[in-house]
């Protein structure tokens, strides 16, 4: 029997409805901040108890409060998705159809690139050839600038990602239809888009896994095929990229701040 | 008509409108639209009116209460002529668009929409792609790596070759002199090679650097036919001393050397083949 939602649970739903994917860290604030101004009872683990309550509330409507992580920087995040695809979803879409036909074009680009990044340059050019409707490219850019805005890529030196919102919602949608460049991480076993691969026998990480998996090991190896690990172990230590000689590429090398 | 109490100006349209019905031919039907371009004129003029009623909306002072609302810290501003007076200048705390949204927040009840991205294309099937081999290089063995053709053994530059070629007919005619002292020995028999023209031609650029050298000389003997025989150091010295150069320019034609050939009967040739031309070596790794 589920329970009820309250003013809180809708609080929080609507909240989250309109940023569309929230930090860790700000759910639980958002979180204690709906109780107390609903005066419901709060506890600060029970976040997710709550939100469960919510889900199952939304799932005779195709929609889910869903946990995830951020590929960057590792964290836990919160994002409300869609599960259904029907005609209905198609029409109630924000975008039009050239617009979404970028959009896919890109998520293309994304996922067969080696690092998980699409450069501007290959998806402008990408708008002369719109099937739907031709896009000038000042369009195209300003098509990514809204998607950047909506949170449904992410912009990093003039290269374009897919943003943790969309690859928590469209996670399913990428396995099924990329099954051959879309790789899971051996550590999660969910989507990964940036990862580090091991050369030999092309298990792939998320890097935040990788750091998080290395962190004790004086002697990184690969899970599965124990070879030396030789790609740069992301903010592990201060040292410099020693790639170690040998036959290895790092896929992606890729420094986190020290926090 | 225009004043907002009174309600003449409806009247009249309906009247016209009654009027209308009776209308047959085109004239009264211009009348009639040329009376509700008037009407519509009346009608805007006392809409402007009810305005003048209203306080009007300044958008200025809205925008000062604005600021001031919103906490705007007042700088003192240096006497400027130029600016107009009403203008504040300042700047505004951090919070100041936030506290501008919660007083706003009371006014509108607008419920988040939903968006997403899942569904709103059509899913293609995926494409057979090929396999992106990724996974599995084998960068084992590096393969034989292939080295430029290198250079190992020199045997001979062909500089070098025509040096040694030149002493070896050095050679060859300080030999012949010394078991034949007397006897010149003709041009033509020491160059002339009867199975190759390239041959002859060859032996005679040979011979040539000889003769530079001093080492041999060129004459005609009594028959006016061309011999050739070594010299001694001395005329050698005297040779370069006088500065005096001999140049003479001799040429052969196919022809020709044929002819010598058989005039001369000479049957093989006085200055050997060399016995396998060296070339350079080359190693590939």
């Amino acid at each position: 029997m589920a329970a009820q939602m309250t003013d809180a649970h809708r609080r929080f739903l609507q909240v989250l409805m309109s940023h569309g994917i929230m930090e860790g860290s700000e759910a639980r604030k958002l979180h204690k901040c709906c109780c107390e101004i609903h005066k419901v009872y709060y506890a600060h683990d029970k976040l997710d108890h709550f939100i469960t309550t919510i889900n199952s509330h939304l799932q005779p409507l195709f929609m889910q409060i869903r946990k995830g992580m951020s590929e960057g920087d590792g964290r836990a995040h919160y994002a409300l998705v869609n599960l259904a695809e029907t005609e209905i979803t198609k029409l109630a879409s924000d975008y039009a159809e050239n617009e979404l036909e970028l959009f896919k074009k890109t998520m293309d680009l994304i996922m067969l690139s080696e690092n998980g990044f699409a450069s501007s340059t290959d998806i402008l050019n990408l708008a002369d050839q719109l099937k739907t409707k031709k896009m000038k490219k000042k369009e195209a850019e300003q098509m990514l600038k809204v998607f950047v805005e909506n949170k449904w890529l992410s912009e990093r030196n003039g290269e374009y990602t897919l943003h943790t919102r969309c690859i928590m919602e469209m996670e399913q949608y990428i396995l099924t239809n990329y099954p051959d460049t879309a790789r899971k991480c051996n550590i999660c076993h969910t989507l990964a888009v940036q990862s580090q691969v091991c050369e030999s026998c092309g298990t792939g990480m998320h890097l935040p896994c990788v750091r998080k998996y290395f962190k004790a090991q004086t002697e990184p190896r690969c899970p599965q095929c124990n070879t030396t690990w030789s790609c740069d172990i992301p903010g592990a230590c201060l040292r410099d990229s020693q790639s170690p000689s040998g036959t290895w590429r790092a896929e992606k090398s890729f420094t986190l701040s020290a926090r | 008509m225009l004043s907002s109490k009174s309600n003449r100006l409806t009247e009249a349209l309906e009247e016209a409108n009654k009027l209308f019905s009776g209308v047959s031919c085109a004239r009264e039907a211009a009348l009639d639209a040329q009376f509700l371009v008037l009407a519509s004129n009346l009608g805007k003029e006392k809409a402007n009116e009810l305005h003048s009623e209203m306080a009007a909306f300044d958008s200025l002072v809205f925008a000062e209460d604005l600021l001031t609302f919103m906490g705007i810290n007042r700088i003192e501003v240096e006497e400027n002529n130029n600016d107009s007076e009403g203008i504040s200048a300042g700047y505004l705390p951090s919070n100041a668009w936030h506290k501008l949204g919660e007083e706003t927040e009371k006014y509108f009840r607008r419920a988040p929409s939903f968006h997403y991205m899942l569904g709103s294309f059509k899913s293609d099937p995926p494409v057979p792609k090929q396999r992106i081999e990724r996974q599995k290089k084998m960068t084992g063995e590096e393969g034989i790596r292939a080295m430029p053709a290198q250079l190992k053994k020199m045997e001979e530059s062909h500089q070098e070759a025509t040096e040694k070629e030149v002493e070896r007919i050095l050679g060859l005619l300080q030999t012949h002199f010394k078991n034949d002292p007397e006897t010149p020995i003709s041009f033509f028999d020491l160059v002339i090679d009867p199975n190759s023209f390239a041959r002859t031609v060859e032996n005679i650029f040979h011979v040539s650097f000889i003769i530079k050298d001093g080492l041999a000389r060129l004459k005609l003997d009594d028959d006016k036919l061309p011999i050739i025989e070594p010299s001694k150091d001395e005329s050698r010295e005297d040779d370069h001393g006088a500065g005096i150069r001999n140049q003479a320019v001799i040429s052969l034609s196919h022809q020709e050397w044929k002819e010598i050939v058989e005039t001369y009967e000479i049957t093989e040739p006085m200055i050997s083949h060399p016995s396998h031309r060296n070339e350079d070596q080359m190693d590939i790794a």
